[in-house]
């Protein structure tokens, strides 16, 4: 048994004893007393007399020790916890980060970089604990409700930990995102915090446009100044609807999100459009500082940025020949557009469905991936590729101050109960 | 005078007309609440009714002045008690029942002196306990048609209230009692005098007391004896504290008796064994001395609740020589 703070439990000991000191303190018997029947009492040597030590009185001074302990052990949080060791690391692998024809060596990959202390989980629709060959590959789509029951059945037996941190490895999928994050978050708020290793960006889409590329940008003059900036940075030149390689509306009903056919379009939703507000977006391995709203992406879209939480941020797909990116990053206000990072991201946008002609590459499992695991294996981890920190809930064992603190209520009431009785057979007359 | 029959201190109680009393929720009234609730009429109606709770209530019905109700005619009812005005409204015979005349006078001879007033740490004092007492004994017998009255010794004698059993009577009885409080020295044996001299009639007197007397009850029995000789029924109800009977351990350095405080008695009760003998000794010759002379007496705790030690008593009654 362990307590968080075992001072208190000290200090309810010392309390403890209070009770008892109250009832050794007793008055002194008074020096003169009436009695009516003194006269029967003659002959006998004169002492001075001692308090008789009542019973009664014992119960209620151990029930007032007790409740004093009780109330003191209570709130010093003791709990039940088992022999423990060390911190136990668990990384959850979408197993949909790979290719499914690559499965195998993403195995063989994990199963190299595991250790006694690391516990890799592979998850789609079903999860596992990577211990063996022949691993059976699930076919069907990743979700992170699956994710989660594998960590809850995977965190039971490891009741033995001081601690467990849960590191997620996946990448933001539309689908396998809302209902599994939701789940994973309200069962430990502060213990997951999700690591996106890959998002279908190429690192050189932030980097400019090659050659004498021209964008056009629809808009009211506070809505397309920032992002006509950004794009001079990037190195766009001005164009026309006509001749531009890049558009950026800030109206989907604009006709020309629906009729140019040669372009790179994106369109910002407008507030109102979509479900709820967001406060910060993920491009890649880097952050944006955003406002804007969630996506409900068409179908045939992909995700190409996401939020915090993992719900969509931007989708692209193809559309004859040209490419459509919707976002909900609000480019016209608050914090994106004065953000350092804004130009690159939405340069990263803008090559969304170059990505898209980009697959997964070589690598069985996406190289940042890969790094986590290994560092992770090696005990360097790094706090901020560490997405989860402790576990309360299966760590920290059972905790005892619920039924300590009714057992104190129950001792109170029985010293009450017996204080009344006391009470009445103590009422003195004096008439 | 008129045998009470069904009064609960009838000496001999007919099985088939009493019942035994029904304990109910009143009974056993908390020591503590005689002190709390000012209200001795109320203290006085909840121990009553729980004492005689399933006793057979005799009204007394006869030929007096009040009128207690109507019950129907009954073959050898005389004709001159048929309710005729009745018989012309209703068609029916139905005879007139008036409530006796007092069947008895009793007196209770409440002891006031300064040795009443005392209280020990866990209990009543004696004097609260004897007025309780007195006006539960005050309520059953004029609830039977008894003439009650009140006397009360301490600084000196006093006929607080002379025995009447009309209806308010109580109410002043009570009052009497409540303003009862201890202090002095006197002898039970005065006030006993002062009660027989006061009337002519044979009665009751019921003495409640702590009878610690200082020619150890010698003028007391003289005076009881002399009530007796003229067969009044004297019943003396001994009131006592634990810790005056050497029952409950008290402390102090030297003890005093209220009524003469100095010189004090510097001794230890407990731990000796001699005091409590010593009190239960001289409580035990008193009674066998009042018992010879036809006086009943009862010794009763102020540990014990009111109604208890009645039932108690009256069990005792009840119960064949």
């Amino acid at each position: 048994m362990t307590f968080a703070s075992p001072l208190l439990l000290v200090a309810g000991a010392t309390l403890s004893l209070v009770p008892v000191l109250l009832h050794l303190l007793r008055p002194a018997p008074p020096e003169r007393a009436p009695l009516p029947t003194a006269r029967f009492i003659g002959g006998q040597a004169p002492s001075r007399i001692r308090f008789a030590r009542r019973l009664r009185d014992l119960p209620l001074m151990l029930l007032r020790s007790l409740f004093l302990l009780l109330l003191f052990a209570a709130v010093a949080e003791p709990r039940f916890e088992a022999r423990r060791a060390g911190t136990a690391e668990i990384v959850l692998i979408d197993a949909e980060a790979a290719p499914a024809a690559q499965r195998g060596a993403l195995l063989d990959s994990i199963r190299a970089l595991a250790s006694s202390r690391v516990i890799p989980v592979l998850f789609d629709t079903a999860a596992g604990e990577i211990d063996g060959p022949g691993q059976p590959a699930a076919p069907a789509r990743a979700s992170y409700a699956v994710a989660l029951r594998a960590l809850r059945t995977r965190a039971g037996t490891l009741a033995s930990a001081e601690s467990v941190r849960v590191t997620l490895v996946t990448a933001p999928r539309w689908g396998a995102w809302t209902p599994g994050t939701t789940a994973l978050i309200a069962a430990w708020p502060s213990a997951i915090r999700l690591h996106t290793v890959r998002l279908p960006v190429s690192a050189s889409s932030d980097t400019g446009v090659a050659g004498a590329a021209r964008a056009f940008v629809r808009g009211d003059e506070d809505e397309t100044r920032f992002v006509a900036a950004a794009l001079a940075v990037l190195g766009y030149g001005t164009g026309t609807v006509e001749n531009a390689d890049l558009i950026v509306l800030f109206d989907t009903t604009d006709a020309v999100w629906t009729t140019t056919t040669s372009a790179t379009v994106i369109a910002v939703l407008a507030n109102g459009e979509t479900r709820r507000s967001r406060d910060a977006v993920l491009l890649g391995d880097d952050h944006l500082k955003a406002s804007g709203l969630a996506l409900e992406p068409p179908a045939g879209s992909r995700i190409v940025a996401a939020w915090s939480d993992g719900a969509p941020a931007a989708v692209a797909w193809d559309r004859d020949g040209s490419c459509r990116v919707l976002t909900g990053i609000d480019f016209r206000a608050g914090a994106a557009p004065l953000d350092p990072g804004f130009p690159a991201a939405l340069g990263r946008l803008s090559a969304a469905c170059a990505d898209r002609r980009d697959p997964h590459g070589d690598s069985p499992l996406d190289p940042g991936a890969l790094r986590l695991l290994a560092g992770i294996a090696a005990g360097d981890t790094a706090p901020e590729l560490v997405a989860a920190a402790s576990l309360p809930g299966v760590s920290r064992g059972r905790p005892l101050y619920r039924p300590l603190l009714v057992l104190a209520l129950l001792v109170a009431l029985a010293e009450t109960a017996l204080a009344f009785r006391g009470d009445r057979n103590r009422t003195t007359l004096r008439r | 005078m008129v045998a009470s029959c069904g009064s609960v201190f009838a000496p001999a109680i007919r099985p088939d007309v009493v019942s035994r009393p029904v304990k109910t929720d009143s009974s056993l009234l908390p020591l503590h609440l005689l002190d709390r609730t000012r209200d001795l009429e109320l203290i006085a109606r909840i121990i009553a009714r729980g004492f005689v709770s399933g006793l057979h209530r005799a009204p007394f019905n006869g030929s007096g002045l009040d009128f207690a109700g109507h019950r129907p005619y009954q073959q050898g009812d005389e004709l001159r008690r048929v309710d005729w005005r009745l018989f012309g409204r209703t068609d029916r015979h139905y005879i007139r029942e008036y409530r006796e005349d007092a069947n008895l006078r009793a007196w209770i001879v409440v002891d006031a002196t300064a040795s009443m007033g005392y209280a020990e740490e866990s209990g009543v004092s004696k004097l609260r306990y004897a007025v309780v007492l007195a006006a539960v004994l005050a309520h059953i017998m004029l609830g039977s048609g008894d003439a009650v009255g009140l006397a009360s010794y301490g600084e000196r004698v006093r006929l607080e209230v002379v025995p009447r059993s009309r209806r308010g009577h109580l109410h002043d009885l009570f009052l009497a009692l409540q303003r009862v409080r201890a202090g002095g020295r006197s002898s039970a044996s005065l006030a006993l005098d002062r009660v027989a001299n006061s009337t002519q009639r044979r009665g009751r007197v019921i003495l409640i007391s702590d009878l610690l007397e200082r020619d150890d009850g010698n003028a007391l029995i003289s005076a009881a004896s002399r009530l007796r000789a003229r067969d009044d029924e004297v019943i003396v109800l001994r009131v006592l504290t634990p810790a005056e009977a050497g029952l409950r351990p008290a402390a102090a350095a030297e003890w005093y008796d209220p009524e003469s405080p100095y010189p004090g008695v510097p001794a230890a009760i407990e731990g000796g064994g001699e005091f409590p003998a010593r009190v239960d000794a001289y409580y035990r010759t008193l009674s066998e001395r009042l018992r010879s002379q036809g006086i009943e007496y009862v010794g009763l705790s102020t540990a014990e609740p009111v109604e208890k030690a009645l039932r108690r008593w009256i069990a005792a009654r009840r119960a064949p020589a």
